[in-house]
């Protein structure tokens, strides 16, 4: 793809232009408490919530100053933890702050980028006069959700827990479950402007370090002004941003991004975002659910089969059904025929704009009900699939047959579990009608043809995308359309490129009893 | 930029040049289910054609058309002067050919266009007419389901009960190309009701040889070794004691559960033998007379005994007529194929000098849950 | 971006290519040209073909041996000299362009006359140009997982074909060998083309992963591709009566037009759509060595754009030449010669020079 590439060469270009005008000074701070007050209050003008408390800590009498932002900051921690002691108690030996102060985490700094970045972090620093040292402390404390049940990828037996906002929660949440000096966390942080922590987790004995060097390289060469959500650096970092399919995965749960890493794969938790970025994935990936691993393996593989069957059907039933009435009607065995032609002998529409009608009718019906809140969207379902549904058949301008279809291709979209993938899949049928509607099964086969052309040549982080169907990795296959017991999987996935390929301890204990 | 610009161009491109190469979507056509050819009195080829009519207002759900036409594609072009939407012949279930039809030699050729344009199926079951077309086509069935429909399932039916074969174009298409033996197909006539009548046999070009009725139909399956879900036959077992009974107490009804026709093929003093071989393993589902009358023993000999007269009569018939419907020429192409070779213009000839006999081996293998 | 096993296939991908390039358009009408010369003891010339076609691959990758880790261009360029090695890469070009083209063509030309028949061919050509485009601007790896998935996902159809069993006559194969051994070799000539194909190792082999295994992965991708046109062939000779069969321009579609199930008839129209992948298979690795040659031949190292105009040239070429089978027939033809040339006489002349010019430096040596 040379094009894309010099494509993409310029507006990264673009983007390493610097913006930011204020650029933080690398200055040292003056030992000098007036001077140091004062660089903050040009820093931070027009900042409300910012707390500039100037005391005197009893213990080596001397002034200090208190910097921090009040809504980031936990009132508990600053009011008990930090000034009460500096403010009142005086000890018999002379107890550095470190010894004073009730916290965990406390930095010394003494640039003022540091304390800038520190402060719109919600830490508090602590200038004392006569030193040229500030004291920064651990006393982030925001508004948060609590840990709450999964949304999207909600699960009937797996863990109920999903990813919050916070970052170190959520490295918290993984790291529950992968309780081993192997998990790994690079940290780093990108952004311009919005500066985000991302952290990039990790088995280091199994993960793959050219698969994780390219995934560093990639966030490293980021320039940009801020990233909103986990999403929006898959979609700066994904290998073709061209492609319908997504290449990263994006999970809200903790138990499969553990699970994940335990393949082999990379997480990445981005600060302020309840997703976890999980790569390099495959296609069969967004065919899995949670849900797999905690039912029996028949129940699971027969759930596998039909999304797979899901998939097809949701991408080329309303196509063939167009293709069929419109170029080969002779395949319609006899009896089916005389109903078709029944049905659509009112229909005043090609059968093309017959399925676009229905179509787009539901995907309307379908973008209104996730945006509105549960009871309407209840509303908006009756209004649209009973009222809408039965009315167009009534008046004749859609038939039986295509309701028929198009609700079977809803369902069919509904099985995915994934929801880049689910839609994904809904915006594919489209290009899938047109080819239909011009030039029958023969347009149907090009456009499979061509789906699986992009397929066989994508790649996520260097991976192939396609494995185990292509290229071809049979070792692969035991968790693929068919689950096989746990205990039968012992090597982790090829794809993952794992350097470990073994599972640990993989076989059922052998009983005593023989039964 | 060029990229987009060239996809862009190319979807252009097949949006505006395609739109003259679409075609119309089922609504807009008009299936025809049975084509009928025939000849009228002063021997112009008539052409029928029944299609259904998907309106809910028409009473009948069925239009047929006639046509004089000079071939089935010429017929086509009138066809559709007549009907709403364009006539297309994807769906044809049957093709009836008239019995002043068949009595021509080539008539064949005349299907040319069905085997030529793909759009024919090649299943569409090719029915001889024991009469005029035209009493089929417009035969209005009434509470049976439509006539295509009917007729097909008629044939289908029958073909499973092993009384009719299914003459497939592409049969046809066979037995007519094929050297060693001869086309059938099933014949149906119109009486006061539409009624499978038998089998028609024919010559190789295909010009009408002779009939056969139901039960010799079933007999001449068994010989092709066509058995199919189930063989039953009903044979007398002795003669007629009393003329005036109402009740033919002579009667005997079996169901054959196997049946495997084997054929032996011999060439000796410039002619073909055939020994034919019937194994039968049979179980009565009737028996009109009293247990007394035929002792056990003799029952199987007896039933052995009808039924090798009744394919000797038949082959005779056959052997008669010069033709060869059974496919003995298969047999001798396959084992005898010098031989063949010098006679297989003429295979009907020569099969009409050979000799054939035939042996039947019927075993018994349950009398029925009474005594 | 990593690069991991660059351009390496793994032996499956190998066997595939190998089987996917030998079993095309030509399948379709197989059944009638063998009838055509040897009556229903057509299927023993596959046989023959089959073990001439084997020893030729088996001889191509004992020359590729001698060079492991190039291609025949660079095999050539190193014993006859970087003049030699241009030639060579130019026949071989042009060789795959005309070959691909031709099938490319013959492929349209199937699919206007037996599933689309209002459709330009032009039209046709283009949009078959689209996926073509995207996945022959690739290396070879990725047209290696096309050609596996692609395998795995036609296999089945295969099993269309023992419906038709149902109505077959088995006794139309008998007698074997009717009219002596004359007419069963006259159809080998046929045969041999059927296998043509395999002369693409000549350009996997360096590719390969494990190279000790190519001359049994030949053999098991000739093998397949044995199987499968011996498989269809006797299906239709059994099931067509060798009276008839000759009437029949593709038997191999024929045959499908009586096959029905309860929710499907009319089975060829879908086999034909679906029969493009099994196509592409033989035109997409066919269309890479054309451009892998024409790029070392100009030297570029990027072949997109060769596939770019060597789809262009198809398409003008089509646009103003009215394509028929006939014309299609002759040109297929007249590639007759050079594939029994470079496919069988090419590799025993090349080992031949390549074994005694070794031999002899080998003495210089001493």
């Amino acid at each position: 793809m040379p094009f894309f590439r010099r494509y993409k060469k310029e507006k990264k270009n673009q983007l390493s232009i610097p913006k930011q005008q204020n650029m933080p000074s690398q200055n040292l701070i003056s030992s000098e408490i007036v001077e140091n007050i004062a660089e903050i209050q040009d820093i931070f003008s027009d900042t409300p919530d910012l707390v500039v408390k100037n005391f005197v800590i009893k213990q080596i009498n001397r002034p200090a100053t208190l910097v921090y932002l009040s809504g980031l900051t936990d009132k508990n921690a600053i009011n008990n933890d930090v000034l009460k002691p500096l403010l009142f108690e005086v000890d018999k030996e002379n107890a550095d702050l470190e010894v004073k102060v009730a916290l965990g985490q406390i930095k010394e700094t003494n640039t003022w980028k540091n304390i800038e970045d520190a402060i719109l972090q919600g830490n508090s620093v602590l200038f004392i006069d006569g030193r040229t040292v500030a004291y920064q402390f651990d006393t982030q404390g925001w508004p948060q959700r609590g840990i709450e049940d999964t949304s999207i990828e909600s699960s009937l037996r797996g863990a109920h827990e999903g990813f919050t906002e916070t970052g170190s929660s959520n490295i918290a949440l993984i790291r529950r479950h992968i309780p081993s000096r192997e998990l790994k966390i690079k940290e780093m942080t990108i952004g311009e402007r919005g500066k985000i922590k991302i952290s990039i987790m990790y088995l280091a004995d199994v993960a793959n370090p050219e698969v994780l060097q390219e995934l560093v390289n990639r966030i490293n060469k980021l320039k940009v002004d801020f990233i909103i959500n986990t999403a929006a650096l898959a979609e700066y970092i994904e290998d073709n941003p061209y492609s319908p399919f997504p290449q990263l995965f994006l999970t809200e749960r903790p138990d499969f991004a553990a699970s994940e890493i335990f393949q082999g794969r990379i997480a990445v938790v981005v600060d302020r975002s309840p997703n976890v970025l999980i790569g390099p994935v495959t296609f069969e990936t967004f065919f899995k659910s949670m849900d797999d691993y905690s039912v029996r393996w028949m129940a699971a593989s027969f759930l596998r089969f039909m999304r797979y069957f899901g998939f097809f059907a949701a991408i080329f039933l309303p196509a063939t059904y167009i293709a069929v009435i419109s170029f080969h009607f002779e395949i319609i065995p006899l009896k089916l025929l005389l109903s078709v032609g029944a049905s659509r002998e009112k229909v005043p529409f090609p059968p093309f704009i017959e399925a676009i009608i229905m179509e787009i009718t539901l995907e309307m019906l379908r973008e209104a009900g996730v945006r509105l809140p549960a009871k309407i969207g209840q509303t908006v379902g009756i209004v649209g699939g009973i009222v809408i549904g039965q009315a167009a058949v009534q008046a004749g301008i859609v038939s039986n047959i295509m309701v028929i279809v198009v609700a079977l291709t809803a369902i069919a979209s509904f099985i995915i579990p994934n929801y880049d993938m689910g839609s994904a899949i809904r915006m594919l049928r489209f290009p899938m009608m047109i080819a239909a509607s011009l030039f029958g099964f023969v347009g149907l086969t090009v456009g499979l043809m061509t789906l699986i052309a992009h397929f066989v040549a994508l790649e996520s982080l260097g991976t192939p995308y396609g494995s185990p169907i292509a290229p071809l990795r049979f070792t692969d296959w035991k968790d693929l359309f068919i689950r096989f017991p746990m205990w039968s999987t012992v090597k982790r996935p090829e794809s993952t490129r794992a350097i470990q390929r073994k599972k640990a301890n993989p076989k059922l204990p052998e009983g005593e009893e023989n039964w | 930029m060029k990229r987009w610009v060239l996809a862009l161009v190319s979807i252009l491109l097949i949006f505006l040049l395609s739109s003259c190469g679409g075609r119309a979507p089922l609504e807009d056509l008009t299936l025809a289910f049975i084509l009928g050819v025939d000849l009228d009195d002063e021997n112009n080829l008539t052409f029928y054609e029944l299609n259904p009519v998907f309106h809910k207002g028409s009473k009948k759900g069925l239009e047929a058309y006639e046509v004089r036409a000079k071939t089935i594609r010429d017929s086509r072009r009138i066809f559709d002067g007549l009907t709403t939407g364009e006539v297309v012949a994807g769906k044809i279930q049957v093709l009836l050919v008239g019995e002043r039809v068949l009595e021509h030699a080539g008539w064949f050729s005349i299907l040319d266009s069905v085997y030529r344009n793909p759009n024919f199926s090649m299943n569409t079951r090719v029915v001889a007419v024991k009469g005029p077309v035209s009493d089929v086509v417009f035969y209005n069935p009434g509470e049976k389901p439509e006539l295509s429909l009917h007729l097909k399932a008629v044939i289908d039916k029958s073909y499973d009960r092993t009384r009719a074969v299914k003459g497939t174009l592409q049969e046809l298409h066979r037995e007519v190309y094929e050297k060693g033996m001869t086309p059938i197909i099933s014949e149906v006539k119109k009486e006061k009701k539409l009624e499978l009548s038998g089998m028609a046999l024919l010559y190789n070009k295909g010009k009408y040889a002779a009939s056969l009725d139901v039960p010799e139909s079933t007999l001449l399956l068994v010989l092709k070794n066509e058995k199919r879900h189930e063989v039953t036959m009903t044979i007398p077992i002795f003669p007629i004691e009393k003329e005036n009974n109402i009740f033919h107490k002579n009667e005997l009804s079996f169901q054959a559960s196997r049946v495997k026709t084997k054929i032996k093929t011999g060439y000796k003093k410039n002619a073909f033998h055939f020994d034919v071989k019937v194994n039968m393993t049979v179980n009565i589902m009737e028996r009109i007379f009293p247990e007394d009358k035929v002792k056990k023993a003799e029952l199987v000999k007896l039933i052995e005994k009808e039924l090798q007269k009744q394919f000797t009569d038949l082959i005779k018939k056959i052997q008669k007529k010069k033709i060869d419907p059974i496919g003995f020429g298969l047999y001798a192409r396959a084992y005898h194929y010098e031989q063949f070779k010098k006679v297989d213009n003429d295979w009907g000839k020569a099969l009409a000098e050979s000799d054939i006999n035939v042996s039947v081996n019927v075993k018994v293998n349950a009398y029925g849950a009474v005594k | 971006m990593v690069k991991h096993n660059k351009n390496q296939i793994t032996l499956m991908q190998y066997i595939f290519l190998i089987h996917g390039v030998q079993v095309g358009v030509g399948l379709l009408t197989l059944p009638r040209e063998l009838a055509e010369i040897a009556g229903t003891d057509g299927w023993i010339s596959i046989i023959i073909g089959y073990f001439l076609s084997t020893v030729a691959g088996l001889l191509i990758i004992q020359v590729m041996k001698k060079h492991p880790n190039g291609t025949i261009l660079d095999l050539i360029t190193h014993y006859f000299g970087k003049w030699v090695g241009k030639i060579a890469a130019l026949v071989f070009g042009l060789y795959f362009a005309f070959l691909a083209s031709i099938i490319f063509i013959r492929e349209c030309l199937f699919i206007q006359f037996w599933i689309l028949p209002q459709t330009d061919m032009f039209i046709l050509m283009l949009l078959l140009s689209i996926p073509t485009y995207l996945i022959v601007r690739n290396n070879i790896k990725v047209i290696a997982r096309y050609s596996q998935l692609v395998f795995f996902m036609t296999t089945w159809m295969i099993f269309f074909y023992f419906s038709p069993l149902k109505e077959a006559h088995w006794l139309h194969l008998l007698p074997v060998v009717k009219e002596g051994w004359i007419p069963i070799f006259t159809a080998v000539k046929v045969t041999i083309f059927s296998f043509i194909g395999f002369e693409i190792a000549f350009f996997l082999y360096p590719s390969l992963q494990k190279k000790q295994k190519a001359s049994a992965g030949f053999i098991i991708a000739n093998t397949l591709t044995l199987l499968i046109l011996l498989t269809i062939t006797i299906v239709i000779f059994a099931f067509f009566s060798p009276d008839e069969i000759t009437q029949f321009k593709e038997p191999t579609i024929s045959v499908l037009k009586i096959v029905e199930f309860k929710f499907l008839e009319r089975v060829e129209i879908v086999f034909l759509s679906f029969y493009i992948f099994v196509i592409s298979t033989t035109v997409l690795p066919l269309m890479y060595s054309t451009v892998f040659c024409l790029s070392q031949l100009f030297g570029a190292q990027n072949h997109s754009k060769f596939v770019g105009w060597y789809l262009l040239l198809n398409l003008v070429y089509i646009m103003f030449i009215t394509q028929t089978f006939d014309r299609n027939d002759q040109l297929s033809k007249l590639v007759q010669p050079i594939s029994l040339f470079l496919a069988y006489a090419f590799p025993i002349c090349l080992l031949i020079y390549v074994s005694i010019h070794d031999r002899i430096k080998g003495r210089a040596n001493l």
